[in-house]
């Protein structure tokens, strides 16, 4: 009797039987167990036990009756029949799309879906809509631990290369969310060694990544506000300090993507450049912004932000050779003492 | 040396037969419910060689039920190719989703749903959208109750697109299906222009934080891939196109930087922070640290009105290094938007 017979009969027998089944009977029982010596049965028992458990095989040990003197093992049906889920042709079909129009393999999204499908009467057609697909990242190393450890709240454990920093350390997070932005996955979490709500980019972590418990969590709640939303940051410029409202204006070149891509109306025109109102809280990262568009946008007001374009602008538009100076001069702060 | 290597906790033959003993357990309902399936369709279905097929379904004729005597086993027969499963009815309902399976799936159903809800069209209705909710709903009851948190995942992953909502998502998707030329006012960012094209689309895809649709460009006459967040205008033509026969139609490999001809070698001194953003958006072939946390970056390209417009955003935390003729592109772009700066004025 090879193990996958004696295994589909240990899960037949402990699924049909009504009331639990004590070690003896279960050897007694399934082929396979006999011929072992005691010994080498329970140990071998031990290990089929585990697996299927590791399949997700609800093995449940109970007390065999009332006296509770002597207890025995079943699987309750259930723990263990996926229940009707009353999924439309439609909602099948959508998630079978989702497995198809991203590209990457994620894990066994596949099996899932061939049990859902069983239990959905009348099997979904697994074809993917020819028009779309989505590339996302979804083979980035870290992430299969980081999503179990988001889904079961469990502190992780990792080395981080933060930027600009040329060294990675040691970091202990509790993991909110995943976000994927920029053209790569971020983990929202709580940082240990910052004591306060960051994020990391998963090409930064530089380990394998390891949960800090051994109990199985969770080991944490995650805070009532936290929304992985919180921190949406489209925009270099968005952030949490407060707000100022600064009026670029767009040349008619470029201002139909911003209003389609920002979603922003025009609040006036400054002869044919449409000026639009940004809510700013960080005025270097905006500055940024605002010059990558070149000679199609113009900050209007206020007056501080303006004057902050001009100088980086003149800046930049001075001849390399005074720009090197000022970068000497900058340096060593004991000689610009002395030069004094 | 003593080095003491911990035993794995499952050795190769053990993972083997756990794999098989999975595929069994799905195998078994699928026949069950399905009389007369085919071994070529169980084959397709479930991922594995028609010979494995078989193997799994003769390993049956042993399995069963106390007192294991023929009127107690699973009943299997092969009718000419078609199969045929009796007296298994526990096993007509598949074991519910395990973690394993249930995560990859809950990832990807809810990247989907950020993906639609992030376009101009989600809200008015691609039509996955609303069944796919529900569906991921639907979800969290095929798991085990103490499995809670991954139903959570559904809160817990986003997907941001840099490019805002998209449009034009459900009039390319009429396209693409009935084979229809689009009309594109489409801006060109590195070159700077906007021009109109004529576009027989074959795939939309998001990729990089962006929607992109590839397809034959009629002014290019070649492929290209354009980004939806840059089209001012797109309307469907009534002229039709012979779908693409080769690959055409299928996802274009990740975009990653082809070297050309025209190809020059930049070199640029960079602050820290930014070395590493810039290594996001630039094909960096060599990065050297310098003194005081910044960096020496090395790469090619021969897009420099693209280059300029990003590295404008930097101001002197950028240094050009070499080409020259780069770094002076840059000063006389300072000094034009400048320029607009003291001539336009603010008249308020």
């Amino acid at each position: 009797m090879r193990k996958v017979e004696r295994l589909v009969n240990l899960i037949a027998l402990l699924l049909n039987t009504r009331r639990p089944l004590t070690v003896e009977e279960i050897r007694n029982t399934v082929p396979g167990y006999q011929q072992e010596d005691y010994a080498s049965f329970k140990r071998m028992f031990e290990r089929d036990k585990e697996e299927l458990r590791s399949l997700g095989i609800p093995i449940e040990r109970r007390f065999t009756d009332v006296w509770e003197v002597e207890e025995g093992y079943l699987i309750s049906k259930d723990r263990y029949y996926l229940p009707e889920l009353d999924l439309t042709p439609e909602e099948m079909a959508a998630l079978w799309i989702s497995s198809r129009v991203v590209v990457e393999p994620g894990g066994k999204e596949d099996q899932a879906l061939l049990k859902l499908s069983l239990g959905a009467d009348g099997a979904a057609d697994p074809t993917s809509p020819p028009w779309l697909r989505a590339r996302l990242h979804l083979d980035s190393p870290a992430l299969p631990r980081l999503l179990e450890a988001v889904a079961g709240r469990r502190r992780v454990r990792f080395r981080y290369k933060a930027a600009g920093q040329s060294r990675d350390a040691e970091r202990t997070v509790d993991p909110y969310a995943l976000i994927h932005r920029h053209n790569a996955w971020y983990l929202a979490g709580h940082d240990h060694l910052r004591g306060a709500l960051r994020h990391f980019k998963l090409p930064r972590i530089s380990s394998t990544v390891s949960f800090a418990s051994k109990t199985g969590g969770p080991d944490f709640d995650v805070p009532e506000g936290f929304s992985p939303e919180d921190r949406s940051v489209s925009e270099p410029w968005v952030g949490e300090e407060e707000d100022v409202a600064v009026d670029v204006a767009f040349s008619p070149r470029i201002a139909w993507w911003i209003e389609q891509s920002l979603g922003l109306e025009a609040k006036g025109t400054v002869g044919d450049w449409s000026l639009v109102r940004l809510s700013v809280a960080d005025e270097d990262g905006f500055v940024s912004w605002v010059l990558g568009f070149g000679e199609d946008a113009m900050v209007h007001s206020p007056d501080r932000v303006r004057k902050a374009v001009v100088r980086r602008l003149r800046d930049a538009a001075r001849p390399r050779k005074t720009r090197r100076a000022a970068t000497v001069r900058d340096r060593p702060k004991t000689q610009a003492k002395g030069a004094r | 040396m003593t080095a003491k290597r911990a035993a794995p906790r499952t050795s190769e033959a053990a993972r083997r037969s756990l794999g098989r003993l999975e595929r069994v357990l799905l195998l078994v309902p699928y026949c069950v419910r399905h009389p007369g399936v085919t071994i070529s369709e169980l084959a397709e279905r479930l991922g594995a060689p028609e010979k494995e097929i078989l193997e799994d379904l003769n390993l049956l004729f042993v399995c069963g039920l106390p007192d294991y005597t023929p009127a107690d086993l699973i009943d299997v027969s092969i009718e000419e190719d078609q199969v045929f499963i009796r007296m298994a009815d526990y096993f007509a309902r598949p074991l519910r989703l395990t973690r394993t399976e249930a995560i990859p799936l809950y990832m990807k159903a809810q990247t989907l749903v950020n993906l639609l809800e992030g376009s101009a069209d989600g809200r008015s209705g691609l039509k996955e959208l609303a069944p796919l909710r529900s569906g991921i709903e639907k979800l969290g009851k095929a798991l085990l109750p103490q499995e809670g948190g991954v139903a959570e995942l559904t809160k817990r992953i986003k997907v941001q697109l840099e490019s805002g909502e998209a449009r034009w998502l459900g009039q390319l998707r009429e396209a693409v299906t009935e084979n229809r030329r689009v009309d594109l006012e489409y801006y060109t960012y590195s070159r700077d222009a906007l021009t109109r094209r004529q576009v027989d689309p074959h795939l939309v895809f998001a990729s990089l934080g962006h929607w992109y649709v590839s397809g034959y460009c009629h002014l290019a006459q070649d492929r290209r891939m354009f980004r939806l967040d840059r089209m001012k205008s797109l309307e469907l033509t009534d002229e039709h196109f012979d779908p693409p026969e080769d690959g055409a139609a299928e996802l274009p490999p990740p975009l990653i930087y082809v070297p050309g001809p025209d190809d020059v070698q930049v070199r640029l001194r960079v602050t820290g922070g930014i070395a590493q953003w810039l290594a996001d958006y630039l094909p960096v072939e060599s990065a050297k640290d310098l003194r005081g946390g910044r960096q020496e970056l090395v790469f090619r390209t021969s897009a420099f009105e693209w280059l300029e417009k990003l590295l404008m955003r930097f101001g002197a935390d950028v240094e050009v290094l070499e080409p020259v003729e780069l770094a002076d592109r840059m000063r006389d772009a300072a000094k034009r938007i400048l320029k607009l700066y003291e001539t336009r004025g603010r008249r308020s």
